[in-house]
């Protein structure tokens, strides 16, 4: 499964996604629309332990590489946030 | 030490300039006599306890290709470059390939390979008669020679078939195979008139080695008989271009063997680091608390723990040295005391003969220390049986990455793991050899390689005096080769002076400096100020971040981008020594120093130096990258706002497992109590007035 970090690259958008996919470095912060984050899977202990580095975050803060893509989440809406 | 820089050189064509002399216009097929060691050795030789090693290294030559061919291009000379690179990254001296003909294959039942790739190792200097190290040195240089050649035909060879093609390794004493033909036809060496061989370029001895296989290479013509072996050309003779110039064997004899080729005797030396350390207050740390270790079982998350295994030994390469690395291990030695010995009386003549042996064998740097009860691990990981300090002494050595290849990398992609692992591979080497050579002469001995360790190593690089600590952290950076290197040490209670300390201006260097924590992958380089960790000031990268990188990154193999960015990390030239020593005695100049070596752009990739084949090994087969390839230069400007968003953890004893915690229990990383120990963590100088009397080391 391909994680939304990669798709936002694909799309030659601005997101560094730093260290690829390692839920480390929060350089691939996005806002999730409020209708759709009920519909992500929860965060892991990770994903919010990293989160605590983002620059900007919100309620609706979510690290693009631990979202995975899937059929469910076709139409999906993020807003990338604020990244070095 | 170069006149000239090589960074327009590819790394295939070598260090020397071969593509300069004549050919002869078909293959011949002629042979000729190896060079011999000019003299007897000593009862005392190192040469005694070389052929373990042999012994050991000869199994791995020959196996099973993996099951399927990697996509590597089928151009038969981008393959012979490639494997000319690899074989010159692991410092052979000269590189041909050629056709095996029927007549060349000495036994009957061979495994009839159509291809070679020959690769020439030069001898090491010898001390004079009477200098340090002579008795254990002198006449050894073929068993030393030959113990690299192994090495090589061992790597080379499993690199070939870990891509799914047939190949085996040869070398002198160990193959079906006459390698003198094979060094003919490829053009490294030619017969001279007494029928003894000789290459060009090299003035003292040599050994050969060779990989059979039946991944097509572009072969080599041979060596014009009547052509000139080191041409009289004033470009080749200076190294313009980048080539090593014929002067630096006028360079290494003026140094004695022992000193080794960097004049470390010129840095400064301090009775204590010129970072504070509270031996009183260090605690021992099991092994199960090492981040590499914790991710082995579990306690950095399954991904971890599934990766750790494999991360190191993801590219074919690295994967042809592993068993090397793995199976060394056994031979590293014991803790036992042994009898007294009346000899050896002298301790500065026996860390001076030590060094001499460290450089002959390969070392970049050699240092001795006190081998002090808190360098030890307190438990082992897999049982958890206590550890007691066992030795005296300890020898640190260094072994260099390498300038050229890191130059060509982004420090995280496919090659990355395998520059760690030649120099792990290559310590492991070289001190087992050399605790092999102190139990032989009486004294207990053991090496602690990557593989198998029972001592920390960087308390022991720091008071060897071999390196200061830096900004990355965990890793500690020497004058000459800044971070770039992979420590091995072996402990033993062969009595040697001891070493002390350096001062090189590195804290205050570091202190202005932040390059490394910037182009941190996983920004887990502080971009703060130093802090107390178990004893030691240090600047505490967040290992938990570091560790689940390398292992976990699906991009690259491992990582060691904070080496490539330092401003220490230089090219072995004229004008970068310069540029080293300003750093080092003009501390007005650092702050000049770190803004232009971002404005020079060092620290982007070198296409020149970029030989590797972008390759992963999946279920034993090696694919191209699935997830792709980390592609990074240099991030400038973004300090204020990475230092900003970092979040550092950091883990003292009290959050690491306990010991007698065994591999096989998961102990979960707290990191938010390793988040909060950051933020209380006690600054240097508050230490320094708590503990009374250890005055802060001024910027040298």
């Amino acid at each position: 499964m391909i994680s939304t970090d990669v798709l936002i690259k694909a799309a030659d958008l601005p997101i560094p996604a730093e260290c690829g996919g390692c839920c480390l470095c929060a350089t691939c912060h996005v806002y999730v629309e409020p209708d759709w984050l009920e519909r992500l899977p929860g965060i892991e202990q990770d994903e919010s332990n990293t989160l605590l580095e983002a620059i900007a975050a919100r309620d609706n803060s979510r690290l693009a590489c631990q979202i995975r893509m899937t059929v469910a989440l076709d139409g999906l809406r993020l807003r990338l946030a604020p990244v070095p | 030490m170069r006149l000239y820089s090589n960074r327009e050189r590819p790394f295939h064509l070598g260090p020397l300039a071969l593509e300069r002399l004549r050919r002869a216009s078909t293959p011949i097929a002629t042979t000729g006599e190896l060079p011999q060691d000019d003299h007897l050795a000593s009862v005392e030789a190192i040469s005694q306890v070389i052929p373990e090693y042999i012994s050991l290294f000869s199994r791995y030559l020959a196996a099973s290709p993996a099951v399927a061919e990697a996509p590597v291009p089928a151009d038969p000379t981008v393959r012979a470059n490639n494997l000319k690179a690899h074989a010159y990254f692991l410092d052979a001296a000269l590189v041909g390939c050629c056709q095996i003909q029927p007549d060349d294959w000495t036994t009957v039942d061979n495994p009839a390979h159509r291809y070679a790739c020959v690769f020439v190792v030069e001898f090491a200097r010898e001390p004079q008669p009477g200098d340090p190290g002579d008795r254990w040195i002198r006449g050894c240089n073929v068993a030393r020679t030959d113990l690299r050649c192994a090495e090589l035909a061992v790597v080379l060879s499993g690199y070939v078939r870990a891509m799914g093609f047939e190949a085996q390794g040869h070398f002198c004493g160990n193959t079906q195979l006459d390698l003198g033909r094979l060094a003919v036809r490829s053009g490294v060496a030619r017969p001279g008139e007494a029928g003894q061989l000789e290459a060009p370029y090299l003035r003292r001895g040599f050994r050969i080695g060779v990989i059979s296989t039946n991944y097509e290479l572009q072969t080599d013509l041979p060596l014009a008989q009547d052509g000139s072996l080191e041409p009289d050309d004033p470009d080749v003779e200076q190294g313009v271009g980048g080539t090593l110039p014929a002067s630096r064997y006028e360079v290494e004899e003026s140094r004695p063997v022992h000193l080794g080729r960097y004049p470390m005797e010129t840095i400064k030396r301090v009775d204590e680091p010129t970072t504070l350390i509270i031996r009183e207050e260090i605690q021992r740390v099991p092994k199960r608390g090492d981040f590499f270790t914790r991710a082995a079982a579990g306690d950095l998350g399954e991904a971890a723990k599934r990766e750790r295994f494999r991360f190191a030994m993801k590219h074919p390469y690295a994967l042809g040295m592993q068993p090397l690395i793995q199976n060394m291990v056994p031979l590293q030695g014991t803790r036992d005391k042994f009898p007294p010995v009346a000899a050896h009386q002298d301790e500065r003549a026996n860390a001076e003969a030590i060094k001499a042996l460290g450089y002959f064998l390969g070392a970049d740097f050699v240092g001795v220390c006190r081998a002090e009860p808190w360098m030890y691990y307190s438990h082992d990981h897999l049982d958890g049986h206590s550890i007691d300090a066992y030795h005296d002494y300890a020898v640190v050595m260094l072994i260099d990455q390498g300038f050229e290849t890191m130059d060509g990398a982004s420090g995280d992609d496919w090659i990355s793991a395998s520059q760690s692992m030649r120099a792990y591979m290559r310590g492991a080497e070289i001190a087992g050899v050399m605790a092999a050579h102190c139990r032989r002469l009486g004294y207990s001995a053991r090496a602690h390689s990557n593989a198998h360790s029972e001592v920390i190593h960087n308390p022991a690089i720091l008071m060897a005096g071999l390196a200061e600590v830096s900004r990355i952290g965990d890793t500690l950076l020497n004058p000459f080769i800044g971070p770039r290197s992979k420590s091995v040490v072996f402990t033993t209670d062969f009595p040697m002076e001891i070493d002390k300390p350096i001062d090189f201006g590195l804290q205050d260097f570091c202190s202005q400096c932040l390059k490394c924590a910037r182009e941190c992958p996983c920004n887990a380089i502080t971009f703060g100020p130093k802090v107390m960790f178990n004893g030691y000031e240090i600047w505490k990268a967040d290992v938990e971040k570091c560790t689940k990188y390398r292992v976990t990154q699906t991009k690259g193999s491992a990582c060691g981008r904070c080496m490539k960015m330092c401003p220490w990390n230089r090219e072995d030239t004229v004008q970068a020594r310069e540029l080293m020593l300003r750093s080092v005695h003009s501390p007005a100049s650092r702050a000049a120093i770190i803004r232009a070596d971002d404005e020079e752009g060092n620290g982007t990739r070198n296409p020149v130096k970029r030989w590797w084949f972008d390759l992963e090994m999946v279920e034993g087969v090696a694919v191209k990258p699935k997830a792709g390839t980390n592609e990074r230069d240099l991030n400038l400007g973004r300090e204020q706002k990475l230092a900003a968003m970092q979040k550092l953890a950091l883990f003292p004893p009290q959050l690491q497992p306990k010991g007698g915690t065994t591999v096989s229990q998961t102990v979960p990383v707290d990191r938010l109590a390793g988040m909060k120990l950051y933020t209380e963590a006690e600054s240097p100088a508050a230490a320094r007035e708590r503990v009374g009397g250890a005055a802060e080391v001024k910027p040298g």
